[in-house]
């Protein structure tokens, strides 16, 4: 009996440690290449011997380090893949929010278009998105957007307002009729019921949708590995760069990969608070 | 001559199949508290959405103050809703949410600030006026619901079964609370419920509904002593009023009533009632509420039967009397009467007390009006 319970006890620890090592290695293991100098990239311990800041520097400035590293052709400064994924991401969220919430309203509360219309929104979430991506390019060579913001945001926008009518649905429904019902008696206007009434209450349900949907455009990869070269190119288009034709630069890519999941990390810890009450909208009600 | 505030005219709904709002018809006086009562599903919520506007009757017309408001939209007809689950708005303190309705008519701030104090010290909601609503109990909440309907001073007050979440005693005071406020404000006020004692003391007239039909309308008083068929009769009134049904024939001399070969003699109950030559020969039910039933422990009466069992209602005791095999009644009597299982005991009723009704269509019949006539 006793035996039973230190095995059933110790298998557990074991399962959640093999877990954490799955998790956490890869984590680990970024965080201590980007601070490793280019003689320890491909060694196999954690704690770099001489810890340098190298690997940063040489993303903002890569003339400065040109061969160096190995490297036989200089790949552009990370300021401008950096303020372009930021404008990108977060303006082809706010587009997808405020159309979802809108859709979602109508399909919540006059069921259009219809059951089949909210379920055919997520059919191109059913194929992968390597199928879309050459008629898009052609349709964005025709009309110009390629290599453009412009170009990005509509098609991120557009891919992700899926999520966004999803997600802000379930909030409209939960918000009893009623009340919006008790808010037009008393005198207030259709557009007035959205936005004193409805638009306050599904706050967290936009924050979450928002979050959700940021963490998708900033880490996008394939559209805009297609349809960006040079004006438009985002962050995670310009990591993949470190490693190919310009040799293997394992450090720099590491040390950016950081850089890049600092928005994320940080945004999900500010509005953890709004995820909380956000994923448990129908429990707090009321 | 009382003015008519609303006036319901042939209403008909139908949800698909099913038909919620059968034809119906009434009218309610300025300043009265009128009350449609009736089960759940019988269409008293859907009769009051489609006077809040809320619902579009398929057919019929309704009134407010002699205006046709059937195609008006709801925050044009200055009607005003209280919901079953109170829409108080949790994300506004107790003032905003008061405060609405005034909001959104863009009244003047002052005029805001003064009716929301108004009604607030009304409702004894002045303490916890910058509290968030969600931080509320649900007495409050019940009167904040109130309140937003009281402020924007509407021209009739909806209520839609606004005490069925509380519990019995906050429900005991809220109903003196409203029958006070209603006296007060002299509110038109029209109160949907299907509980009948809640009806019988909040209400000036009540509308009795079942399966979407009216099937009376009349004060309290009326139709608790003069249903107007079976439904209502055994609708109101609790406990339940006593029904006996059966053939009336005379025989040898003796008023019977038979059934399936059993036979009560009803000659004492029904013998001194006018007009109840009738009825001989007609299928009827007759009517007994337990209330208008005296019991006599000596045996005398209109019949005798045992105590089955008794149960304890307040300081009243509901008795079960067996009269003959399968015809049990039920009586009130007071808590001191001693009385065993198996006693024998006399059963004494006031003959203007019995209720007669044809048995197929549930009709009353009036043995009064018939013997008059």
């Amino acid at each position: 009996m006793k035996w039973g319970r230190i095995v059933v006890t110790s298998l557990k620890y074991i399962i959640i440690g093999v877990f954490i090592l799955w998790v956490l290695v890869p984590v680990a293991w970024i965080i201590t290449l980007a601070f490793k100098p280019y003689q320890e990239w491909r060694v196999a311990y954690f704690i770099p011997k001489q810890p340098t800041l190298d690997n940063f520097i040489v993303l903002f400035k890569p003339e400065v380090f040109t061969g160096v590293m190995g490297a036989t052709a200089i790949v552009e400064p990370v300021t401008k893949p950096l303020i372009n994924s930021l404008v990108v991401s977060a303006l082809a969220t706010v587009l997808a929010v405020i159309v979802g919430f809108f859709s979602a309203y109508g399909a919540s509360r006059y069921n259009t278009p219809g059951p089949f219309g909210i379920f055919f929104t997520l059919l191109t979430r059913m194929l992968p998105p390597a199928t879309f991506v050459t008629p898009i390019m052609v349709y964005y060579a025709n009309l110009g957007l390629l290599d453009t913001h412009l170009g990005l945001i509509a098609l991120y926008s557009s891919v992700t307002v899926t999520y966004a009518i999803w997600i802000l649905k379930g909030f409209i429904d939960a918000i009893p009729v009623e009340w919006e019902e008790a808010a037009m008696l008393e005198g207030a206007s259709p557009t007035k019921v959205l936005f004193k009434v409805v638009l306050p209450l599904v706050r967290p349900g936009l924050v979450v949708a928002g979050l959700f949907i940021f963490l998708l455009n900033w880490t996008e990869l394939l559209f805009a590995l297609v349809l960006t070269n040079i004006n438009a190119v985002t962050l995670p288009v310009h990591i993949s760069k470190y490693v190919g034709a310009v040799g293997q630069l394992y450090g720099p890519q590491a040390a950016l990969a950081l850089i890049g999941s600092i928005v994320p990390v940080t945004i999900g810890y500010i509005i953890q608070k709004h995820l909380v009450t956000g994923f448990t909208f129908g429990m707090v009600r009321g | 001559m009382k003015k008519v505030k609303l006036e319901v005219k042939n209403i008909t709904k139908r949800f698909g199949d099913l038909l919620a709002v059968n034809n119906v018809s009434f009218e309610v006086y300025e300043g009265e508290t009128f009350t449609l009562l009736g089960p759940s599903g019988c269409g008293k919520t859907t009769t009051l959405r489609i006077i809040a506007g809320l619902e579009k009757p398929d057919k019929g017309r309704v009134f407010i103050g002699g205006r046709d408001v059937t195609d008006v939209p709801p925050r044009e007809r200055n009607v005003c809703l209280v919901f079953q689950e109170y829409a108080v708005f949790p994300h506004m303190t107790v003032y905003d949410n008061i405060a609405f309705g005034l909001k959104a008519r863009k009244e003047p701030e002052e005029l805001i600030a003064r009716r929301v104090r108004e009604v607030a010290e009304l409702l004894g909601l002045t303490s916890v006026l910058n509290t968030k609503a969600s931080k509320v109990g649900l007495s409050e909440k019940q009167r904040i619901a109130l309140g937003r309907c009281l402020v924007v001073e509407p021209e009739i007050l909806l209520l839609d079964e606004p005490l069925t979440l509380a519990d019995a005693k906050i429900r005991e005071t809220m109903r003196r609370e409203l029958r006070r406020l209603q006296r007060e404000l002299k509110i038109t006020m029209i109160y949907v419920t299907h509980d009948q004692l809640e009806a019988m003391m909040l209400s000036d007239r009540i509308a009795v509904m079942n399966a979407g039909r009216l099937l009376q309308v009349g004060t309290p008083r009326e139709i608790y002593e003069k249903p107007k068929n079976l439904f209502v009769a055994y609708f109101i009134g609790s406990p339940t009023i006593n029904l006996i049904e059966g053939k009336l024939v005379r025989k040898d001399g003796k008023l019977v009533l038979e059934k399936e070969g059993l036979v009560l003699d009803a000659t004492k109950l029904l013998e001194e009632a006018k007009g109840v030559g009738k009825i001989i020969g007609r299928e009827i039910v007759i009517g007994i509420r337990p209330e208008d039933i005296q019991i006599d422990p000596s045996g005398h009466g209109v019949w005798k039967g045992e105590v089955e069992l008794f149960e304890v209602s307040g300081d009243q005791l509901i008795v079960h009397i067996k009269l003959a095999e399968e015809t049990k009644i039920r009586a009130m009597a007071p808590f001191s009467l001693r009385l065993r299982t198996g006693d024998i005991v006399g059963v004494a009723i006031n003959p203007d007390k019995v209720h007669v009704f044809d048995r197929k269509t549930g009709e009353r019949i009036d043995l009064l009006s018939i013997g008059e006539a």
